[in-house]
């Protein structure tokens, strides 16, 4: 594809995702630095793969490169510069609202690192909200397949929180 | 923690308020994106492979009509002509009295034969005639 075609197409991509982009990045981030990263990563993946976004998958596409690039913005913040959970104020009864915003700080970070199909899952039934139908006809599978995505994502995610000590508060 | 609880976390989590200030961020990475796009395209060169080709063609066709618009002389005779040896010393039209010119005229001229084999008789005749002198 010649490169000033490929750049309209990135264009009229760009604009068609980018609302869709910035609300679901900055609910799996909530956070301004990573959410520029994020978004920075998902344009480079729309720039890589015009030609899937342009496909029958468009739809599908887009969740990966979203979460993919919200993986990687996660996996290069954390341990850097943002300190995502601290143990001993999740701990304190004394803090409640702070521990509730630690918390989902927490449950952000591990949906950044559940397998590409169990973060699709979750995203499409609890961020955007959607009927198991719908996620199944975007995900190419059955209602039943997509209820064991979102179920296997709910247990690696209550596995992965159990295993860092994280109670209720 | 149990799976009520997280679903709870994670639906409150979908409900989170996107402010304002994130869509300028976003707008902000856009623009930045655009701009590197721009610094990374590739270069334009005027001679593209098929521009290439074309030229050529064309430069082609162009020797190829010279060539075909001359008559097509015939083909040199096969005969071996004997054209003469060369001179080694040319002479020059212009100055035929030079010094070099007169030499090169001497040089040229045939010298007599020098004779060498003078018979007996002929001596003694050319003797015969001195003595009577």
């Amino acid at each position: 594809m010649r490169y000033s075609k490929r750049l309209e197409l990135f264009e009229k991509l760009k604009n068609e995702y980018i609302g869709y982009l910035t609300n679901t990045l900055w609910k799996l981030t909530c956070d301004t630095d990573i959410f520029d990263e994020a978004i920075q990563y998902a344009f480079l993946a729309i720039w890589m793969n015009l030609e899937k976004l342009t496909g029958p998958d468009a739809g599908a596409y887009i969740y990966r490169i979203a979460l993919s690039a919200n993986s990687k913005a996660w996996r290069n913040r954390t341990g850097k510069d943002i300190q995502v959970l601290k143990p001993n104020v999740l701990k304190s009864p004394a803090a409640g609202e702070t521990v509730d915003e630690e918390i989902l700080n927490l449950v952000r970070k591990e949906v950044a690192r559940l397998p590409e199909q169990q973060a699709v899952a979750i995203v499409m039934r609890y961020i955007d909200q959607s009927d198991y139908s719908v996620i199944a006809d975007k995900l190419d599978c059955s209602e039943e397949t997509a209820r064991s995505h979102v179920s296997k994502a709910i247990n690696t995610l209550r596995n992965n929180l159990s295993a860092m000590n994280v109670t209720e508060s | 923690m149990n799976e009520e609880k997280l679903e709870q976390i994670l639906n409150k989590i979908g409900r989170t308020d996107v402010p304002p200030n994130v869509a300028l961020i976003a707008e902000r990475a856009s623009r930045n994106f655009d701009a590197a796009l721009k610094i990374a395209q590739p270069k334009q060169w005027f001679f593209t492979p098929g521009r290439l080709i074309a030229a050529a063609a064309v430069i082609i066709l162009v020797f190829a009509a010279g060539r075909w618009s001359k008559e097509i002389s015939p083909a040199p005779s096969s005969k071996a002509v004997y054209a003469g040896a060369p001179s080694a010393y040319t002479i020059s039209k212009k100055n035929p009295d030079s010094f070099w010119q007169q030499k090169a005229t001497t040089v040229r001229q045939l010298r007599p034969a020098v004779q060498t084999n003078i018979s007996y008789t002929e001596m003694l005749n050319v003797y015969k005639q001195y003595l009577k002198k």
